[in-house]
């Protein structure tokens, strides 16, 4: 019984950690009413010596497209296996996207920042659009893109 | 002398053919058949213009996103499913082919999700 016991506090003790260290957040990204297609957009994150550490998003899904997410395209070399499960269709002008995604609690306040490259078709690139430091003070509060986005946020 | 002439007339018909030909190689394909009477015509002007594959401007962020040759269709979340349909090359020029939609397969173990399955919404 003693054993049973102590087996289950352990498996209980290694279990929590892993269902505390992350937790769902919404990520919010309004388009701007540029006039053109559907977008594609790659969100990612970069730590805190600006070194590439993943993708988070990828909204568009034809890879021979990805080259004009050019920061994205560096950093992962058009890499599928980054995006694999993580990839939505275009978004469309004056559209939002919302994602919710069960992020590590260890990308806030940690100097990890969250980029966002976009395309358009015949129209210019925009890579680094947006670049927002992942921070608790940070969540709820709108940061305005260069080009085709009007606004990105995200919230716990 | 009327050798000579029909011998002149042959090359010149010869060079007129394989030079349009070369022509109609550098516009790439042609909606409507690409032949000689189509591009004379000026046919297709309500057609997107004709693009060139992988084509780079020098400076960054004047780079453009372009539908390739092979589109029939302009991209965009309202077309995407007929574009997919007609796009089974899969990929791009290094033979990548497309990634895995969401919910299809777990994201990256990237270290950073957790365990829930990432939900997304269009307004």
């Amino acid at each position: 019984m003693k054993s049973l016991l102590a087996a289950l506090a352990l498996t209980t003790a290694l279990t929590l950690p892993s269902i505390a260290s992350a937790r769902p957040v919404t990520l919010t990204t309004t388009l701007k009413d540029y006039g053109g297609n559907g977008a594609y957009v790659a969100l990612y994150v970069t730590d805190a010596t600006g070194a590439y550490a993943g993708s988070l998003w990828m909204a568009g899904g034809k890879s021979k497209y990805y080259q004009h997410l050019s920061d994205w395209y560096r950093a992962t070399n058009g890499n599928r296996a980054e995006i694999d499960g993580i990839t939505g269709a275009s978004v469309g002008a004056g559209r939002t996207l919302k994602i919710t995604l069960d992020l590590a609690d260890a990308l806030f306040d940690a100097g990890y920042e969250l980029h966002i490259d976009a395309a358009v078709e015949d129209m210019r690139d925009s890579p680094n659009e947006v670049a927002v430091p992942l921070t608790s003070a940070g969540a709820g509060k709108a940061t305005r893109g260069r080009r085709y986005i009007d606004s990105f946020s995200y919230n716990f | 002398m009327k050798k000579t002439l029909a011998l002149l007339a042959a090359a010149t018909a010869l060079t007129a053919v394989i030079g349009v030909s070369a022509y109609s190689s550098l516009l790439g394909p042609v909606s409507g058949g690409g032949n000689l009477a189509h591009l004379l015509s000026g046919a297709d002007t309500e057609q997107a213009p004709v693009i060139l594959a992988g084509g780079h401007d020098d400076e960054r962020g004047n780079k453009r996103l372009r539908r390739g040759d092979d589109d029939h269709g302009r991209y965009g979340e309202h077309d995407d499913d007929d574009d997919d349909d007609d796009d089974d090359d899969g990929g791009n020029a290094r033979g990548q082919s497309n990634p895995a939609p969401a919910g299809t397969v777990a994201p990256p173990k990237n270290g950073l999700f957790g365990t829930g399955t990432p939900k997304v919404q269009v307004n």
